[in-house]
């Protein structure tokens, strides 16, 4: 698999760990958006989202110096981290909801979706927004990886732990089901005005 | 084909785009609070590591000090089995050549410095004494005024034959109570027979 360094960060990493406020102040400034944006997209909540960034953060934290200074790429590691945190938030969520099902306590909330929690960032391509929401987990997670957090291949596959070319592969077909997705949307729409026209 | 191409590219480019807002928008987000008081978070865990065992670079010396315990707690254990064992070896007067049951027997423990020197007849000798010569000697000693002692099972004389396990000789170093450790004994004869022969 191939291995991305980026020292410059790895060396902010290191000082943010040590308690250097300039240092998590840049750090932040670097990384934040791209994680924020990937944990938003990905868990649809922007709460469950924060509390995903801040776990990524407490367990880079805990981690030793020497440990660290090994990152060699700090942005795949946290969101590796984050995404992680993310998946343990899902299943948690998946055990309430099936225990509330199971009490008789109706169904949970209904997600508000990619498009509702970006609402400004979705500007007018709300449409593309919505379609990113209703794909699959993991088509989403990689497309969120690729383009909301700006990763390369390389740094896909060092996240998802995955060999570089199957990183490649799960793009396309992600970007072909967002397609088709896409067109669904469009002909159900053109389908509902065909339906309000005859009406 | 080439139209799906361009779609994707189109698509691709959508998405940076909707990437860049994303990004530009979570810009103004606020930093977690453990990034925030990651300072906090390293100046807490030193004083917690201070407090136990130094300062927080101390990995070192709490490797140390996780090395040091056992080898403390071997040595005490060696110290403690050799202040046990101090007593037992040192000879209790020559009572106890055989090296074993020395301290089962109250004669044994009275730690008479009697030397096993056979002692002539008629000559007077505690039990306690007379013991300790005949474990040192093995000896075949006759001695008078064993009555009422236990394993004294008849007269004024016995002969014991010295062989401290040999209970059912009923030698009175075996059976004697302390409190008649100290009586007086009279040599009635030393025979100079091995207890193996006299036994024979």
């Amino acid at each position: 698999m191939a291995q991305t360094t980026d020292t410059p960060l790895t060396a902010t990493l290191v000082a943010a760990h040590a308690g250097d406020q300039v240092a998590a102040r840049a750090l932040w400034a670097t990384v934040g958006p791209r994680l924020r944006g990937f944990a938003v997209g990905l868990l649809r909540d922007p709460a469950a989202a924060d509390d995903a960034v801040q776990a990524a953060f407490v367990r880079v934290l805990g981690l030793r110096a020497a440990e660290v200074a090994q990152v060699a790429d700090p942005l795949a590691y946290l969101l590796a981290a984050v995404r992680h945190a993310a998946l343990d938030g899902v299943r948690a969520d998946r055990r309430r909801t099936a225990r509330e099902h199971a009490a008789g306590d109706g169904a949970a909330s209904e997600d508000g979706g990619l498009a509702a929690a970006l609402p400004a960032a979705g500007g007018g391509d709300g449409e593309l927004a919505r379609a990113l929401d209703r794909l699959n987990h993991g088509d989403r997670e990689v497309l969120l990886l690729k383009h909301i957090a700006g990763l390369t291949f390389d740094q896909m596959a060092l996240v998802l732990g995955l060999p570089r070319g199957t990183a490649v592969a799960r793009h396309g077909a992600a970007l072909s089901r967002l397609r088709a997705v896409m067109m669904g949307e469009r002909d159900g729409v053109v389908e509902g005005m065909k339906e309000v026209t005859r009406g | 084909m080439a139209e799906q191409s361009v779609a994707d590219r189109d698509l691709e480019q959508r998405l940076e785009s909707l990437g860049a807002a994303v990004r530009a928008q979570q810009a103004g987000a606020e930093m977690p609070r453990a990034l925030r008081e990651a300072g906090g978070h390293a100046t807490q865990r030193g004083v917690e590591v201070a407090g136990r065992i130094g300062p927080r670079s101390g990995a070192g010396e709490s490797g140390l000090r996780r090395a040091l315990w056992p080898a403390l707690a071997a040595a005490a254990c060696m110290g403690m089995l050799l202040w046990l064992s101090w007593p037992v070896r040192l000879p209790a007067g020559g009572a106890n050549p055989g090296g074993s049951g020395g301290n089962s027997s109250p004669l044994a423990g009275s730690g008479s410095p009697t030397p096993p020197v056979r002692p002539a007849a008629g000559a007077v000798v505690t039990i306690a004494q007379a013991a300790a010569m005949l474990r040192a000697d093995r000896g075949d000693l006759q001695l008078d005024g064993l009555d009422g002692l236990d394993g004294s099972a008849s007269g004024t004389s016995a002969r014991p034959v010295g062989k401290r396990t040999a209970d059912s000789s009923g030698g009175p170093a075996v059976s004697a109570t302390p409190r008649s450790a100290e009586r007086p004994l009279r040599v009635v004869d030393t025979l100079g027979v091995r207890a193996g022969k006299w036994a024979e």
